[in-house]
């Protein structure tokens, strides 16, 4: 799937941090993603899994918000979604 | 980058309505917006050391997490003034990322452009 403000990139993306947020939900899923992209560096991709399916409307908006793009969304199934975020 | 200020009046006698503030302004202090906590009525206890250790509702990260979260990503806590004095609130008590204000910060804050809501 693709959101808004995707960029897209057919080269495998290799993550730099993962983030396992199964159980977190909005009101600590970006705050975690904001706590990891701390510790990349500029250009670095961070990998978000999460089982929260208000995540594919939230993310994204967090994304837009903050500029850093997501650049690819996987959907394993409906619940569970990888995000891959690189670092503005 | 917005400014959004979210009203919170409630602190142990109503642990929902204590969080909902913290959660939602820490998700807009999360994507990089300055985001401010407007304390009035009891919830200016929640500016106060210790005061919000324990206090959760059930479905809820605790309310303190949420408060060390949103600090630690630039959130700030403004305390009523006219709500902390008559309970004997001072800045000695207050803890990191609050502070005490007036009324006319926060006219100031709303006539600059900031954008105020209540969520609970």
């Amino acid at each position: 799937m693709m959101g808004d403000g995707m960029m897209d990139d057919s080269a495998p993306i290799t993550a730099d941090e993962i983030v396992v947020a199964y159980g977190d939900a909005c009101a600590t899923l970006t705050p975690r993603i904001k706590e990891t992209l701390r510790n990349v560096n500029s250009g670095g991709v961070v990998e978000v899994r999460t089982d929260d399916p208000s995540a594919r409307e939230g993310v994204p908006a967090w994304a837009r918000l903050t500029g850093n793009p997501l650049v690819d969304v996987v959907e394993d199934d409906d619940q569970h979604t990888r995000f891959f975020i690189r670092k503005k | 980058m917005a400014t959004i200020l979210v009203n919170c009046a409630h602190g142990k006698e109503d642990p929902e309505r204590a969080t909902l503030p913290f959660v939602v302004a820490n998700v807009a202090a999360s994507a990089d917006q300055e985001a401010i906590v407007f304390l009035t009525v009891e919830g200016v206890r929640l500016a106060t050391k210790g005061y919000a250790d324990g206090v959760r509702k059930e479905g809820f990260q605790p309310v303190q997490e949420v408060i060390q979260s949103f600090v630690a990503s630039g959130g700030q806590i403004w305390a009523c003034a006219a709500c902390t004095k008559p309970r004997g609130i001072g800045d000695d008590d207050l803890i990191e990322g609050a502070r005490i204000v007036t009324a006319a910060n926060l006219v100031e804050c709303l006539a600059s452009g900031a954008t105020a809501i209540n969520v609970a």
